[in-house]
């Protein structure tokens, strides 16, 4: 129809006037506050990281392939192959699911996260071969997320609240300028004492981290690269390179088949669906 | 672990009047109800987008058991054995209908019991919005313990693939879940029964028995009564919660002494599966680093009505041993039976245990532990681990030794039917497993 024919191009006109002021003003706001000389270092760092979310808020839902290479000291290496969906949260924190294809003795196993802001995130095992999914402790999140050199902490969104920020500088990272911020967990199981965070000036995504371990050694170093844009607003990285500089460990990320906007809800994160992934 | 409950061996069996609930109405009911789901669903978050799908998966697995000593009946102190096992998986409707077919075979020359090939899992699943249905040959877990599985009933254990009870047989079933809000309520009719498999006097783990297929003494199969389950559960708050009613057949034998006991000949044993009806609990509490977890049972039916429980809590240290998480486990296990519990069965027993996930690239693991008599100072300690060599094997390692009981043999007959030296019918089964594995 006629009216069809006319709408789809105004509503298209409109949702992008209704986005992208919001885009830039996240970004414009951010550049304001930052200038405050008056401003403590650690509301610009908050800042830093509220326009980072505001900025990648309302991909609603995601599903991507991620390959991950380990390399251990001796250089013998190994691969894994998962999938991970994510549920985007509105009042309560991001859910997710990651299925493990290969190795092949570790297929059909899987792992389901809800993150919470204001309290230990619940997370459930699925085992394939026992057909059972157990409820597993949170403190997990600070070990080595399946052998690599990613701590599960180090994969899931990160809530606000379960830092405190403080803006360092604006630096040069690569051939990019960044913000550096600082990020202290606030919980007590986290396997780090600090973070510096490197957000690209522009867009905000976030191109390096350095990571401190309890003795306040520097641990390990996380890059990313390969950016892609999806839906004209979230970024992701294309490849993550993950060192420790402690162990000469080194594990890579390649994340593929992004996928937004698959219509999943709620129930496609519960224990019932984690039984049902194969 | 009940391997045998010999002193309810005398216990008369008693036919149950059929129920008079009919469960299919129950079911056909709670189906209609489900009418009015939440909104849209997808069955599966990874197979939205695309077609229908077929998955195959398929393993060989070479295993070696060795025996310190000679079996009770003379058996062989090494026992060799092949298993193969596939996984055919279908799926339409973007993944809301699916088929799934696991058959599996294994060759063992030394004891014609394990020389057979079974179908694992053979179901149908429709997942509807709000609703899963199955209908099959299925395996399901109820439970939150580690040493001992109480509250999980509706599948036989398939105690001749491993004594540890975690392989379990298909059950045929029609499975009804609703998944709302407030929990998942499932219903579960369970026509068929199938028995627990035993070695058989020339393969290993028999102790010095031979134990007859029930051929009578299976509770209303006769009359055609099929048993039925029903079960809640939900995470309310912290507390992950399950609650459960299982009326049939109970799965875990009771048995009779079928011919005159003499030394030097096999005990001639003869399972009885007797009505129960079980209220079942299961409960896990993570706080931090620590777990808690309970199970508890209520059951009644042919055997004496009693009480079972286990009690376990589990400390995860994360970054304290390099790379590794270790979880240390400790667990309490009570039945109310006391020394008429059957063996196996744990009257007042504590489990502990460690299990060590090495995060190598291996994915190497290892699980110690002991289950303790205290009042008896009887001990089984078992060992499991395992590791990936490539890509497509893994290797695994799995120890048991049955301690602190004197030996029950042939030629001491009369012992069987003393509750407290029946441990000493394994005495001289300990075990090193070695199984390698090959995925394709």
């Amino acid at each position: 129809m006629r009216c069809a024919w006319l709408a789809s191009p105004i509503v298209v006109v409109t949702l992008v006037l209704l986005a992208w002021p919001e885009v830039g003003s996240a970004r414009e706001q951010l550049e304001a506050a930052l200038l405050q000389p008056a401003m403590a270092s650690e509301a610009k760092g908050v800042a830093v990281a509220q326009a980072a979310q505001r900025m990648d808020a309302g991909y609603g839902d995601e599903l991507v392939a991620v390959r991950m290479v380990l390399h251990d000291a001796r250089g013998a290496s190994s691969e894994r192959a998962i999938r991970i969906a994510t549920l985007e949260g509105a009042e309560e924190g991001d859910r997710s699911l990651i299925l493990f294809d290969s190795p092949r003795d570790q297929r059909g196993t899987a792992l389901l996260t809800w993150n919470h802001a204001e309290r230990e995130d619940d997370q459930w095992l699925y085992l394939p071969a026992l057909r059972r999914v157990k409820k597993i402790a949170a403190r997990n999140r600070s070990g080595p997320f399946a052998g690599s050199e990613f701590a599960f902490e180090d994969l899931t969104s990160e809530e606000i609240s379960n830092y405190r920020w403080r803006f360092v500088d604006e630096v040069p990272c690569g051939e990019r300028r960044c913000y550096e911020v600082e990020r202290i967990p606030v919980e007590s199981w986290s396997g780090y004492s600090r973070q510096q965070v490197f957000y690209d000036v522009t867009t905000l995504r976030i191109e390096r981290i350095e990571y401190y371990d309890r003795r306040q050694a520097h641990l390990k170093t996380l890059l990313a690269s390969d950016w892609s844009l999806h839906q004209g607003r979230h970024w992701r990285a294309g490849h993550m390179d993950m060192r420790n500089h402690q162990t000469g460990r080194r594990t890579e990320l390649i994340w593929s088949a992004h996928v937004f906007g698959n219509g999943l809800g709620l129930d496609d994160f519960s224990t019932a669906a984690l039984q049902r992934l194969n | 672990m009940d391997l045998l409950s010999v002193p309810a061996a005398s216990t008369v069996m008693r036919v149950r009047p059929p129920v008079r609930v009919s469960v299919l109405a129950f079911v056909a009911a709670m189906l209609l109800g489900s009418g009015a789901a939440q909104g849209q669903m997808v069955a599966n978050p990874f197979g939205a987008s695309v077609g229908p799908r077929t998955e195959f998966d398929a393993s060989v697995a070479l295993q070696m058991r060795g025996f310190p000593r000679q079996g009770e009946l003379g058996q062989d102190r090494f026992q060799p054995s092949v298993a193969l096992e596939f996984t055919l998986r279908r799926d339409w409707n973007a993944g809301a209908d699916s088929v799934t077919l696991a058959p599996f075979y294994r060759f063992d020359p030394g004891d014609d019991h394990r020389r057979r090939g079974d179908l694992r899992e053979a179901f149908y699943s429709h997942l509807g919005s709000g609703f899963e249905l199955h209908a099959g040959l299925k395996r399901v877990f109820w439970g939150q313990t580690e040493s001992k599985h109480l509250v999980d009933v509706l599948n036989q254990v398939d105690l001749i693939e491993n004594v540890n009870e975690e392989h379990r047989l298909g059950q045929p079933m029609l499975s009804l879940a609703l998944l709302r809000d407030w929990g998942v309520f499932e219903a579960f009719l369970l026509p068929g029964f199938r028995q627990r498999t035993f070695a058989s006097t020339d393969g290993r783990l028999s102790g010095p028995f031979a134990i007859d297929k029930a051929s009578s003494g299976i509770r209303g199969v006769a009359k055609g009564q099929v048993d039925w389950a029903l079960r809640y559960s939900h995470l309310i708050s912290d507390v992950e919660l399950g609650l459960s009613w299982f009326e049939g057949t109970n799965r875990e034998p009771a048995f009779a002494v079928v011919a005159p006991v003499e030394p030097g000949v096999p005990i001639r044993l003869q399972p009885q599966y007797g009505a129960m009806s079980q209220f079942g609990l299961d409960a896990a509490l993570i706080r931090g680093d620590w777990a808690f977890k309970l199970e508890g049972v209520r059951r009644g039916g042919d055997a004496p009505r009693h009480l079972a429980a286990v009690l376990g809590i589990e400390r995860t240290l994360v970054g304290v041993v390099g790379r590794a998480d270790v979880g240390l486990l400790l667990e309490y296990l009570f039945d109310d039976r006391g020394r008429r519990t059957p063996l196996l069965s744990f009257a007042n027993d504590v489990f502990a245990g460690i299990r060590i996930g090495f995060n190598d690239l291996a994915d190497s693991e290892l699980l110690a532990g002991v289950i303790v008599d205290h009042r008896s100072g009887r001990q089984v300690w078992s060992l499991e681990g395992s590791t990936r060599i490539g890509q497509h094997w893994r290797l695994s390692a799995q120890a048991r030794a049955f301690v602190g009981v004197p030996a029950l043999g042939a030629g001491d007959p009369a012992a069987v039917l003393e509750p407290g030296r029946q441990w000493g019918a394994l005495v001289r089964d300990d075990y090193l497993e070695l199984e390698l594995i090959r995925f394709f």
